[in-house]
């Protein structure tokens, strides 16, 4: 289509749009009674300085003036500080993450949602938010991820009374669990980490798992995109920038890679493109050599793997051995495991054949606020952010926001104002200013745009670096 | 309800009878198309609100300045538009405070708003979209092209030069293209 096409056809959708913003604005404002009562109030005399009054109360207003100024400039000299706002109510963020086990990306999270809560610089004016230790739960039992340990720490948040959102879990499964204990608190829950699509929507994928979080009065919310969405940007960068038409896929046997494989592959499909070939991973390196020699007489121009890093460096040296290895190889995020320094991670693994591999990370890449928000992460930890500790910290600044628009007073019930937070925090209307940029949810509690970060190969860092 | 409707059915008032006009009146006049116009630059009704309620109560303490009646409705857009982009700053720059960081950075990313199993529909991202142009930004394109004032009109009321507003409009054009991708094209 002609750029001049394209600009009509931009226009129309634009004024549709428009227009359809414009008259949900009007009928959810005040009404001009309302606002004329308000404008009445602020205009009386007397009610502010400048309107006509008599010549007592000038006077009156030149004294307090006068003294106001006095005390500024006394402040001044003194050095003296803003004063602050005396919060009047504890709103306590909970966190429900895989702590204590050694998870670097959990405890990322963590970091990230800290720092997010000391920038808000203590509240947000009738709130002093905090996050105690005891808010700061695990779902590890034994070292090892689990679902009941993951309620029972929701359970327990629910029966803090200064508890008004709760942040977590990382895993999809234990989402399940926790989100019917939140969903019936009227808890606002905000997950930086959970790509189930399964967890709000009805996929239709096997016999994966459906959401529980209810499509009316939702109070779960995602600041991640979810795994389909990953495997759809890989078949569309592959088959638009890379120009590629054919591809040979494979999964790992668990669901996960097969859900993700099979999504790429319905996606690539649609787009014009074809599978050459589409297996899982045999029991040795053998049988996988012998299994993608195979593929190569159906002439893949590429390869995308569902599965593991340490998976995928296996699937990658194998292609070499099968003779193609120069193929662009394609992944999920689990590809996205580490740099090349880090032992066991899929660069340290695959080495320099990774020269040509690309992961697809379901997140949002940041906005104008990540620079800062980086440089603090990197000053506090010593570390780069990760995708999903933005994440985290995105979701306090929802919360944040939540807050400082709910109409509940400081002394309203637990459950009023749990509500008024969780309506204000899935308000589908509303746009948040976050690291990651502008962000809105949808219906379902999913984070809109639908975005995913796509990473190349840099070998000189040896790292992963954002695909240009 | 399209702007053009109201905008064609508000009456031009008389000098005198805007000063001697009630209150209630004035506002009841004026408030309706001027909450769609606020609300297409503020990023929420509740900002929407505050900035027609704030530009409504100026217009009213200065409706005895305004020399040439029929120039109302330019006076009132040119109020509340400059409000709303005001209090757009002002929300910006309580996080902004926190966080002065650089412009956008753009980074490779493929919009799948229509990506298979996706629930995001057209209607959504072009709001997203939309909500991800700067407030000035949106006040040109919510001039222009709903209000349907001329951009030498536009540019009066949002108070920059023509080329400005026409370069406003361009690259909001632009950008709105480069974030819907292919759903346009």
């Amino acid at each position: 289509m002609s750029d001049r096409g394209t600009e009509e056809r931009l226009d129309a959708r634009l004024n549709t749009f428009l227009e359809d913003r414009a008259e949900d604005a009007a009928a959810r404002a005040r009404t001009p009674e309302q606002v004329a009562a308000e404008i009445e109030r602020w205009i009386r005399p007397g009610f502010r300085l400048g309107l006509r009054v008599s010549g007592m109360l000038r006077l009156a207003w030149l004294v307090m003036v006068g003294l106001l100024i006095m005390a500024l400039l006394a402040w001044l000299i003194s050095g003296g500080r803003l004063p602050s706002v005396v919060p009047t109510r504890i709103a306590r963020i909970a966190i429900d993450l895989p702590l204590g086990g050694g998870d670097t990306e959990a405890a990322a999270i963590a970091d990230g949602i800290k720092l997010a809560v000391d920038d808000s610089t203590g509240g947000t004016g009738r709130f002093q938010i905090e996050i105690p230790a005891a808010s700061i739960l695990s779902d590890l039992a034994d070292g090892v991820l689990d679902a009941v340990t993951g309620a029972a720490n929701v359970r327990r948040f629910v029966a803090d009374a200064d508890v008004v959102a709760v942040i977590g879990p990382f895993s999809s499964f234990i989402a399940q669990d926790e989100i019917p204990i939140s969903h019936a608190a009227g808890l606002l829950q905000c997950s930086p980490a959970n790509t189930d699509p399964g967890l709000t929507r009805l996929v239709g994928v096997g016999d994966r798992p459906t959401g529980t979080s209810a499509p009316s009065g939702v109070s779960y919310i995602r600041t991640v995109t979810t795994d389909d969405v990953a495997a759809a940007a890989a078949a569309r960068y592959l088959h638009g920038p890379l120009g590629k038409t054919t591809a040979l896929v494979l999964d790992d046997h668990q669901a996960f890679g097969v859900s993700m494989a099979d999504w790429f592959s319905a996606e690539f499909t649609k787009l014009g493109g074809t599978v050459t070939s589409r297996g899982s991973l045999p029991d040795s390196d053998a049988a996988l050599t012998t299994l993608l020699a195979t593929a190569r007489a159906q002439g893949p121009q590429s390869i995308y793997f569902g599965g593991s890093g340490k998976d995928g460096a296996s699937v990658l040296k194998a292609a070499q051995r099968a003779g193609i290895g120069n193929l662009p190889f394609l992944g999920t995020d689990a590809l996205h495991d580490g740099s090349g320094a880090r032992a066991g991670s899929f660069l340290s693994l695959a080495g320099p054949g990774a020269n040509r591999a690309f992961s697809f990370v379901p997140g949002l890449p940041g906005g104008p606020q990540f620079a800062t928000f980086a440089a603090r992460y990197r000053a506090r930890y010593g570390a780069d952010p990760t995708p999903f500790a933005s994440a985290g910290y995105a979701c306090v600044q929802v919360v944040i926001a939540a807050l400082r628009h709910v109409d509940a007073g400081a002394d309203a019930a637990v459950a009023t104002l749990r509500d008024a937070v969780r309506v204000a925090g899935v308000d589908t209307a509303t746009t948040f200013q976050t690291v990651l940029g502008p962000i809105a949810f949808d219906m379902r509690g999913d984070v809109m745009p639908s975005l995913a970060t796509i990473y190349a190969y840099d070998p000189v860092a040896g790292d992963w670096a954002v695909a240009n | 309800m399209s702007w053009s409707g109201r905008a064609s059915s508000a009456p031009i008032e008389a000098g005198d009878e805007l000063v001697e006009a009630d209150l209630v009146d004035f506002v009841r006049q004026h408030q309706p198309r001027l909450i769609r116009l606020a609300a297409l630059v503020c990023h929420n009704i509740a900002d929407a609100d505050d900035a027609v309620q704030a530009g409504l109560e100026q217009a009213w303490r200065r409706r005895r300045t305004l020399r040439d009646p029929l120039k109302l409705s330019a006076w009132l857009d040119r109020i509340i538009v400059r409000e709303a982009i005001r209090l757009d700053r002002r929300e910006s720059s309580v996080i902004g405070r926190l966080f002065p960081g650089p412009r956008e950075i753009h980074v490779g990313a493929i919009d799948l708003i229509d990506g298979v199993g996706s629930s995001v529909t057209g209607r959504d991202a072009i709001r997203v979209a939309f909500d991800r142009l700067s407030a000035p930004q949106r006040a040109v394109v919510a001039l222009h092209l709903y209000a349907g004032h001329s951009m030498p009109e536009t540019a009066e009321i949002v108070g920059v030069s023509l080329e400005t507003a026409r370069s406003r409009l361009r690259l909001a054009r632009k950008r709105l293209r480069a974030e819907l991708g292919e759903e346009v094209s």
